[in-house]
């Protein structure tokens, strides 16, 4: 599965606010990428242009070479760009079951004709999906529960059901926006584990925003490191967290 | 013993009419988060149908020329004229009849299309009011435009069940009426219990997620309420032909709220919840209807004490059953009761 991940000279506005002032990234194939860098640096806002919920003022979003500036969230999806949010956002009344299995990729059952007129079509494509979710969701400890409301999880929970329903969309680019936060350091682990297996093994790639570098670090290919809307950094990650500018930015603020 | 009977049909036509409106609001309010404010707007689209077709396309079979008679002057002349023509041909009788509901559906549809073009850039409070506007639109329209159903006036319907009469005449339209309201709720059953149904309440859980994975929203909101619209369409075809006139000030916001009403009371979110909501409101609704025939002369019209009923009620529910009385219910896959069972 190629995936190539570039943004160019992207700039974002918000009034006043220069969220992103011109930035470059890439997401090489098969790599997992980190973006660091302090509160309200621009890294949730650099997510939303990429995954399509802002519109860049400037610049471009390229991937696998096509042009996807401006595009919108569902049709950004159908490229194989997945995104989850640094704050969940839970189908609350849904069982985590059915959180899942909503993010399964072009599901014949959610027409009206199939969902009315041919149950076998659907059945089938649940069946397998539902298979995919156990996986799931032994991976993320979300096994006792599976039958309860979203809204019922604790923090952490929600958290890595944001992670399950990106697992489960089939995706090439994972967008995460911080995926640990809050979850506990032995299962944060495992979960970048995993991460990396799924680069290894269905050649998935992955740009990480965290703040948790001593759990992350370690697993990542790559770094860029954010300050007021600019790339100050990048590299491997022994060399980014040792650039001075980059301790600068996060000591000054 | 024949009046019980009767009521009991008379009970059974209203249910049909109002457990289809309840069910529609249900799919696009209580499933899709959809504020449907304007629900009159395409229950008068379906009446408004029947009204502006029926009699003119029928009057020249019965044998009358419109372009000698002013048809909104005459139109109970004409339109008793053609139930009467209509009585000694059942099976085109039955097929007008038929095919009325589904235009009146049609054009319900096509409403909800127009209607949903706001829905992609308004926000929620906001596309509520349009769609209240729009329905006022629609009655004021057609209460000042003769040609649609003879505004003022109103225009009669006819009667496509004239071939029988009496009691066999009343249970056989409730009978049809009916078949056609549980038609309706059981494919909507069937509908939001599918994968469908789940990405109806994903919508309204958290939009912005749902775009996230793949879902176009704008689209299904269109799809369901245009879906939503074609049902109180149909609902709106059976009315005009219950009562026999269609008349615009009879499409006046009020019933908006009282289909509101029924989902509330019942339980947004579920389907059985609908059905209970509209029977709840029918019994308060004709029991009162009812009572009025046997009552003394009052110094109010009893029709208001409805309302101070559904309010009380509507009020107890919130407070003690905020989410109505049956309330939605989480939806456990099948396979997983399978996997328990083993
Ligand atoms: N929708 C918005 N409207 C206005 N300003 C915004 C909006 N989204 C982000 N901003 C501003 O853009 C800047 C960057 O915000 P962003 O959320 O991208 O930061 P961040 O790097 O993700 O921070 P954190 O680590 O706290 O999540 C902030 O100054 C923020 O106030
Ligand atoms: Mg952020």
């Amino acid at each position: 599965m190629v995936s190539d991940l570039r943004t160019i000279n992207v700039t974002k506005r918000f009034g006043g606010i220069t969220a992103l002032n011109s930035v470059n990234i890439r997401v090489e194939p098969d790599s997992i990428v980190m973006l660091i860098g302090p509160n309200g640096s621009g890294k949730t806002t650099l997510i939303n242009v990429i995954a399509g919920y802002y519109k860049p003022d400037k610049g471009h979003v390229l991937f696998n070479g096509f042009d996807i500036t401006g595009w919108l969230p569902h049709e950004i999806f159908k490229t194989g760009i997945v995104r989850t949010f640094q704050i969940p956002r839970p189908f609350k009344k849904l069982s985590v079951l059915d959180n899942l299995l909503l993010a399964v990729r072009s599901n014949p059952g959610e027409s009206i004709i199939n969902a009315l007129f041919r149950a076998e079509k659907w059945k089938e494509r649940e069946r397998e999906a539902l298979q995919k979710a156990y996986d799931v969701l032994e991976l993320l400890d979300l096994e006792r529960v599976k039958n309860k409301k979203a809204a019922e999880l604790s923090g952490g929970q929600l958290k890595l059901l944001e992670i399950g329903r990106a697992l489960m969309a089939e995706p090439k680019l994972i967008l995460m926006d911080e995926p640990v936060a809050g979850v506990n350091p032995s299962l944060a682990h495992e979960i970048m584990d995993h991460i990396v297996s799924l680069r290894n093994t269905l050649r998935l790639s992955f740009l990480i925003v965290e703040h948790r570098l001593d759990i992350v670090l370690d697993y990542v290919d790559k770094v860029y490191a954010m300050s007021h809307g600019k790339v100050i950094s990048v590299g491997k990650p022994s060399r980014v967290i040792s650039d001075p500018q980059v301790v600068e930015a996060y000591l000054g603020g | 013993m024949i009046d019980i009977l009767r009521i009991i049909v008379d009970f059974t036509a209203f249910y049909s009419i109002y457990l289809m409106l309840s069910v529609s609001l249900n799919l696009e309010y209580g499933y899709t988060g959809i504020p449907n404010f304007g629900k009159v707007m395409f229950f008068a689209g379906g009446a408004f149908t029947v009204g502006a077709i029926a009699g003119r396309m029928l009057a020249p079979l019965a044998g009358i020329d419109l372009s000698k008679l002013d048809y909104c002057m005459n139109n109970v002349y004409v339109g008793s004229l053609v139930s009467r023509y209509l009585a000694q041909h059942a099976g085109l009788a039955l097929a007008v009849f038929i095919a009325l509901v589904i235009a009146g559906s049609l054009v319900g549809a096509f409403l909800g299309w127009l209607a949903s073009y706001p829905s992609i850039r308004l926000r929620e409070d906001y596309l509520g009011m349009t769609l209240v506007v729009s329905g006022e639109l629609l009655r004021i329209v057609s209460l000042n435009y003769d040609p649609l159903v003879c505004g003022t006036f109103g225009a009669k319907t006819p009667n496509p069940f004239s071939f029988l009469s009496g009691f066999a005449m009343d249970f056989t339209r409730s009978a049809f009426m009916f078949t056609i309201a549980m038609l309706t709720w059981l494919i909507v059953g069937r509908l939001v219990k599918s994968p469908f149904g789940r990405l109806l309440k994903a919508i309204r859980e958290e939009e912005e997620a749902a775009e996230a994975l793949g879902k176009d929203v704008v689209k299904v909101r269109m799809k369901v309420l245009m879906l939503g619209s074609a049902i109180a369409g149909a609902a709106g075809a059976l009315y005009a032909f219950y009562i026999g006139i269609v008349h615009p000030s009879d499409y006046a916001p009020l019933r908006t709220f009282i289909v509101w009403v029924m989902v509330i009371i019942g339980g947004a979110g579920n389907n059985l919840g609908a059905a209970v909501g509209a029977l709840i409101y029918l019994f308060v609704d004709r029991t009162l209807a009812i009572a009025k025939t046997y009552m003394p002369v009052l110094p109010f019209d009893l029709n208001y004490l409805t309302y101070v009923f559904l309010g009380i009620i509507l009020i107890l529910v919130l407070i003690f059953k905020p989410e109505g009385l049956i309330p939605e219910s989480l939806e456990v896959r099948e396979e997983i009761r399978e996997e328990a069972s083993q």
